[in-house]
């Protein structure tokens, strides 16, 4: 197999806030995060939660206060659910040609061949 | 007459298990059975009911605006979002951030949501109001009490 003539990187933008969003189009717009387990910390932010100043991992009793002044939504973290939209697009992505490497649970590689 | 095989130590063909796909009759010399060929594939719901696997999903249905189409109350439906929506399709909208199963109605540049049912009215977006197609539903299960 010849090497890849260009490399393209897949990434899903706020993954976990944008799997939830396809089932609440109410949150599009809206500053949400999607909380770590026991509802520890911001693991994904909306751009509208990022223009908060919420930081990645931001413990939730930090930024609790946002929710009644900001309307912040925060969301408990649903990982079957996440797994399962991964799937779906790393399939997709892995039909675009034969090679595919996928790095996370939003992130693949993949590369193209001149013909 | 003979290839030269070159050979060395051996090296393993494969670290992983090979699964082999069991053949269901034992080998025996003589006439084959003509049936041992044609193994029946049981029907599958998800390929007779899903087009597109990665892009479908399923939902319940709950109210009644759908009725004259035989959409029901607690139905569930099955939604392909890589179906470009076309007119007279039945659909799965978004209308002010909620879920709504409609028939769409898109003819001469008028763009609007029907129900099936008289006492529900049309869905018509305002001026600058996006209409937001969810997916196209392919499919109605109705499930009937059997216990």
């Amino acid at each position: 197999m010849p090497a890849p003539s260009m490399y393209a990187l897949i990434d899903g933008n706020n993954f976990y806030v944008s799997c939830e969003r396809v089932f609440r189009p109410d949150l599009n717009g809206v500053p949400v995060v999607v909380l770590s387990n026991n509802d520890g910390c911001a693991v994904a932010r909306s751009n509208e939660a990022k223009a908060l100043g919420i930081a990645m991992g931001a413990p939730w009793f930090q930024i609790k206060h946002l929710a009644e002044e900001a309307g912040l939504v925060a969301l408990s973290a649903n990982f079957g659910l996440y797994g399962d939209m991964s799937d779906r697009m790393m399939s997709l992505a892995a039909g675009l040609g034969p090679s595919q490497e996928i790095y996370s649970i939003d992130e693949s590689f993949r590369g193209f061949y001149n013909r | 007459m003979y290839s030269i095989i070159p050979h060395g130590p051996p090296i393993p063909i494969s670290a992983y298990p090979c699964l082999l796909e069991m053949v269901p009759n034992c080998v025996v010399a003589g006439f084959p059975s003509p049936a041992e060929d044609e193994g029946a594939t049981r029907i599958d719901l998800n390929k007779e009911l899903v087009i597109h696997p990665q892009a479908t999903y399923v939902q319940r249905v709950a109210g009644n605006s759908m009725e004259n189409d035989g959409i029901y109350d607690n139905d569930i439906l099955v939604i392909d979002k890589a179906i470009r929506p076309r007119h007279n399709m039945v659909v799965v909208a978004v209308v002010d951030g909620a879920f709504t199963v409609k028939r769409l109605y898109n003819q001469r540049g008028r763009v609007k949501l029907k129900a099936a049912n008289p006492t529900y009215p049309d869905i018509v977006p305002k001026e600058g109001q996006i209409l937001e197609i969810w997916g196209v539903v392919t499919n109605c299960i109705k499930q009937f009490p059997s216990a």
